[in-house]
């Protein structure tokens, strides 16, 4: 009787001063069944050490603070580099404007969730994400 | 603080009907007004209607006090217009804090900026300076903010992001360079205590080095501990009481060196817009305001020096009416606070003077152009409750920071209500509606109610280190989320009136690129070219400070005239006072 | 390719992650990797961490690693969290505590949500405390889910318990000296500064009949827990409470009870994994069988009692005599 839960790591990316977005999520996520582990302000080394450790299946982070393509792109990159990217999903979300969306797709990112997206959109993207990469 | 002491509240309703005595609508009048109000409302008010009499509007970061379907006198009938309202100018200053208001003063338009490294800044400080605006406001970029420096590793790809890059003294002399400090006002966003004490100081030893001397210059800084405890994330927090002694070292330092500045911002905006209701914003306000002037007080100072100077910083939601009885309703409140549980003498400690921001979390990222009907109307409500100036947020908020344009229609916003609307004409025109005076009323007894409890558990910084305002806002925001959720809450073109017309893409900002690698530099210059042994002795007398019961800020502004950077005595400070880690609550 | 007992062994993060997540999936997957590591373990020096809610044991242990690293000593964390009973999901907020290490590449966090397992640990807890100890983690900090007090579990999984409080609580203290406060080997009174301190050592000591705060090793060879008085934040204390644990752990060794403690902890998960075992063949078997599916209609609609039909499956269905 395998008893398995999407585990995800939430993070907010660098210094960002906010955090109301990251909590709403995380509780989302837990109400959707899902075992969620908040790291707080983390720059991306340790996003990804953490992301080791706990075997996270889904990473996310959050940034409102306009550091999206700059730390977000490396955290893709580091996790490319450390052979974990492709077993994983990588969302992030924020304030990011609509070209910076496409360039962290291109980046690598799975799915960008900007302000306004509902608790519907959030869970059911990430659990098809997840479904579509992991699963198979 | 003394548990058996009496509360504010008491205090105040102690001296309630002193003054009253002279009832504006005669009992008669009432009489006559209640029996046929009373009829009316059997007779032609529908049955749906009398038995919905009272309905609580769901809005973004509403007071959730319900509403009738009319007011009437009935509603004020005790309403004494000198003691509840006095005329403008004139105690309680509901009706507001100068007698001519907007008439005598339009409200200073101050719109934020701050981008990249300071030279990128400075260019636009001095196209706002053009463009009309009467004065400045600065913000820095997160690790500035956070108190990192631009080299720090933890400050990478973050440098000049959301705000200008200052490490040390020197960048605020390329800041303001060309921008005449002694002819306008400058409101230095320093959000928290512990960077205030930091900022600040660079600030003055770079007007020093221009040898403006620090009584010419106008202006004023955040310093609020709800900011550096409540509502910021962070890697790293000092605990809360080591906070507020440094908000009320720098309290007492300005007052006494900088005469003209403006010491303290009590937040407001920051903690409402991380999701509160519009009562616990001014609750905790006033809270921290009153353990502030206590703390001054027992410093040997007397509460007129202190309170001529203190200002709020409220954030503006799309209610209209409750916004503008809420603004009314603090005034009436700080008065009777500063007088009868103070005493204060002169009439200017009891003006609640403050600077308004439209809220931000209210607006969209769906059909942004939605979002400067929201400003604008925000706007227009804080106008109506009087306050003295005033930031309306861009159309683009949810998408980065200002374009040159998004910022200049939030300027037009302004300069429209104030020249073409003629709002600014009569003051406190809302005055005297029996809505709103019921409304001021009732909010006016709920923020003392709060502040009751934040007194009953020992103070603000008491209410903090014990996780209670961080409790209190994490259950208000998740059930006003679930709430926008269910659509109870409506905005807009997010869950109402959606539409599939896709907005076309707007122009967002674009950072300037390089900002990081031109302050890494200037920090490789400034460590070589600065003197390192005065600057270690700066740091230990700083820290000394620190660990003793003296003012820390004249140590601050000696480190920063020997080129310490942010970082540096940001450090001693989380050696001298041990790191603290706030509740999280989910 | 390298099984994944072959990377714990070699300390390998990714591959001990790995198992633990089998491990907590309840996967047979992990039943080979674990048969494996058994007989590299008995050497880490397991801590449990318990308390009230409120009394900083995040924090704490933030402290304590520190000093741990300053020793040279490597470092395993497992931190319990409670899950959601309704939906199953859970947040796991103590890592956050603990942030400053994260970059250390001798301390492994490891976040565990209890799934619905009550007495403040996990089901598995003792199965990743075997990966850690095959890691050759020299410390191993088990904090619980901090509940509070009916989390008396730790006591059979670690070798030395400690238990953190906070002053102020004074009537509590009173009503709940039954529980936690009995398991432990040392208390801890955290933010020592605040008012209620100094009362609540004054009620351990009158309470447990302690003479000093410095731990005792008695005449007969037992164990009076010591009292440390700590301020996380400022650092306070710590040192000396690293060093109480230490004490604790060279008693243990010096009476042969660090050895018993593996004993008994072997002997448990050895019934554990037994009565597993057991009641899935028991109802593997009984899911199928027709008067098992029988008797539970006759429940259903009245036309019997659960201890009749109890009585009935275990004599015909198991042949089970009394």
């Amino acid at each position: 009787m395998v008893k398995k839960n999407i585990k995800v790591l939430l993070s907010t990316l660098g210094l960002d001063v906010h955090s109301r977005g990251v909590l709403t999520v995380a509780k989302y996520l837990r109400d959707a069944g899902m075992e969620v582990i908040y790291i707080g302000n983390s720059m991306p080394e340790q996003i990804i050490k953490a992301a080791l450790q706990e075997d996270a299946d889904i990473i996310g982070v959050s940034s409102l603070g306009g550091a999206h393509l700059t730390l977000g792109s490396d955290l893709v990159s580091q996790a490319k580099k450390e052979g974990i990217y492709d077993e994983r999903v990588f969302v992030i979300g924020g304030a990011i404007p609509d070209d910076d969306a496409g360039k962290l797709k291109e980046a690598g990112f799975d799915e960008i969730f900007t302000s306004g997206a509902t608790k519907e959109v959030i869970v059911s993207s990430i659990t098809n994400i997840f479904e579509r990469k992991l699963v198979n | 603080m003394d548990k058996n002491k009496e509360t504010t509240r008491e205090i105040i309703n102690k001296n309630a009907d002193k003054n009253k005595g002279k009832p504006l609508f005669s009992r008669v009048a009432l009489d006559a007004i209640k029996k046929e109000f009373d009829k009316w409302k059997s007779s032609n008010v529908r049955e749906y209607d009398r038995n919905n009499w009272a309905v609580t509007p769901q809005t973004m970061l509403g007071s959730g006090i319900p509403r009738e379907m009319i007011y009437s006198p009935l509603n004020i009938s005790d309403l004494d217009y000198m003691s509840d309202l006095g005329n403008s100018g004139q105690a309680p200053f509901t009706r507001g804090i100068h007698p001519n208001m907007y008439r005598g003063k339009k409200f200073t338009i101050r719109q934020i900026n701050g981008f990249g490294g300071p030279e990128d800044t400075n260019e636009r400080l001095k196209f706002m300076i053009k463009n009309g605006a009467t004065g400045l406001s600065v913000i820095f970029d997160i690790p500035t903010v956070q108190m990192y420096d631009s080299d720090d590793p933890i400050s990478r790809g973050q440098v000049g992001t959301s705000g200008v890059a200052i490490d040390s003294s020197s960048d605020m002399d390329i800041l303001f360079k060309d921008i005449p400090l002694e002819d306008i006002t400058i409101s230095i966003v320093t959000h928290y205590p512990s960077n205030t004490a930091i900022l600040f100081p660079m600030f003055l030893a770079a007007a020093e080095r221009r040898g403006i001397p620090w009584e010419k210059l106008r202006g004023s800084v955040q310093n609020d501990i709800t900011l550096e405890e409540v509502v910021r994330s962070g890697p790293e927090y000092i605990p809360p009481r080591d906070c507020f002694r440094i908000q009320c070292d720098n309290v007492e330092f300005i007052r006494k060196n900088v005469p003209n500045w403006n010491f303290i911002t009590l937040n407001g905006y920051n903690l409402r817009d991380y999701g509160t209701s519009s009562i616990t914003e001014m609750a905790v306000a006033i809270a921290n305001g009153i353990q502030t002037i206590e703390t001054l007080i027992l410093r040997g100072y007397e509460v007129d020096w202190i309170a001529k100077r203190l200002a709020f910083f409220w954030s503006i939601s799309n209610d209209f009416f409750d916004e503008v009885a809420r603004i009314r309703a603090a005034r009436r409140l700080w008065y009777k606070i500063m007088k009868y549980k103070f005493n204060a003498k002169d009439p200017r400690s009891m003006w609640m003077r403050c600077h308004v921001q439209t809220s931000g979390i209210t607006l969209t990222r769906q059909e942004p152009l939605n979002n400067i009907v929201r400003a604008a109307l925000q706007a227009l409500s804080a106008t109506l409750g009087g306050a003295q100036s005033l930031h309306v947020d861009s159309y683009d908020e949810a998408y980065s920071v200002p374009t040159e344009e998004s910022a200049l229609i939030s300027l037009r916003t302004q300069q429209i209500i104030q020249s073409e609307t003629a709002v600014t004409e009569v003051v406190d025109p809302l005055g005297g509606s029996y809505y709103v005076e019921a409304l001021t009323n009732d909010i006016e007894k709920r923020i003392l109610d709060e502040v009751s409890e934040i007194e009953k558990l020992g103070g603000y910084v008491q209410a903090i280190e014990r996780g209670w305002i961080h409790r209190k806002v994490a259950n208000y925001f998740h059930s006003e989320q679930a709430k926008i959720e269910a659509g109870d809450i409506k905005i807009v073109g997010h869950n109402c009136y959606k539409s599939s017309y896709k907005t076309p893409p707007i122009d967002v900002f674009k950072y300037p690129q390089g900002a990081e690698e031109r302050q890494k530099e200037k920090l490789a210059k400034l460590k070589e070219s600065r003197n390192s042994k005065k600057v270690e002795k700066a740091l230990k007398n700083l820290e000394q400070a620190c660990r003793s019961d003296t003012n820390i800020v004249p140590y601050s502004v000696e480190c920063a005239r020997h080129g310490c950077t942010e970082g540096e005595i940001f450090k001693v400070f989380k050696k001298a006072y041990g790191l603290w880690k706030p509740p999280v609550f989910f | 390719m390298e099984s994944l007992s072959d990377g714990v062994l070699k300390k390998d993060v990714k591959a001990a992650a790995k198992l633990m997540r089998y491990i907590e999936a309840e996967d047979i997957k992990a039943t080979g990797e674990l048969k494996l590591l058994y007989p590299h373990t008995g050497n880490s020096h397991i801590i449990g961490i318990t308390g009230l809610p409120g009394s900083g044991k995040s924090s704490l242990i933030d402290v304590m690693i520190d000093y741990f690293r300053q020793d040279n000593k490597t470092v395993g964390v497992i931190a319990i969290d409670p899950s959601s009973p309704f939906t199953g999901g859970s947040i796991l907020g103590d890592r956050i505590r603990m942030q400053k290490h994260f970059s250390d590449e001798d301390v492994f966090i490891k976040s565990l949500p209890t799934r619905g397992w009550r007495g403040g640990v996990s089901k598995v807890t003792s199965r990743m405390i075997t990966v850690m100890d095959a890691m050759e983690k020299d410390i191993i900090l088990v904090e619980t889910a901090g509940v509070g007090q009916t989390e008396v579990e730790i006591k059979n999984l670690v070798h030395t318990t400690v238990v953190v409080l906070v002053g102020g609580f004074g009537d509590y203290i009173q009503i709940i000296k039954a529980g936690i406060l009995e398991i432990a080997d040392i208390f801890v009174i955290n933010k020592a500064d605040k008012n209620g301190a100094k009362e609540l050592e004054a009620d351990l000591k009158s309470m447990f009949s302690i003479e000093s705060s410095k731990s005792k090793v008695n005449c007969n060879g037992t164990w009076t827990p010591a009292i440390y008085l700590t301020e996380a934040t400022s650092r306070k204390g710590i040192g000396k409470l690293t060093r109480g644990i230490l004490a604790h752990k060279n008693y243990l060794k010096k009476t042969g009870k660090f050895d018993t403690y593996f004993k008994n902890k072997s002997r448990e998960d050895l019934k554990e994994i037994i009565s597993d075992y057991i009641i899935s063949l028991l109802f593997l078997k009984l899911e199928n069988d027709d008067l098992f599916k029988k008797l539970v209609e006759d429940l259903a609609s009245s036309n019997s009692d659960p201890y009749s039909a109890a009585e009935k499956i275990m004599g015909e269905v198991l042949s089970f005599k009394k």
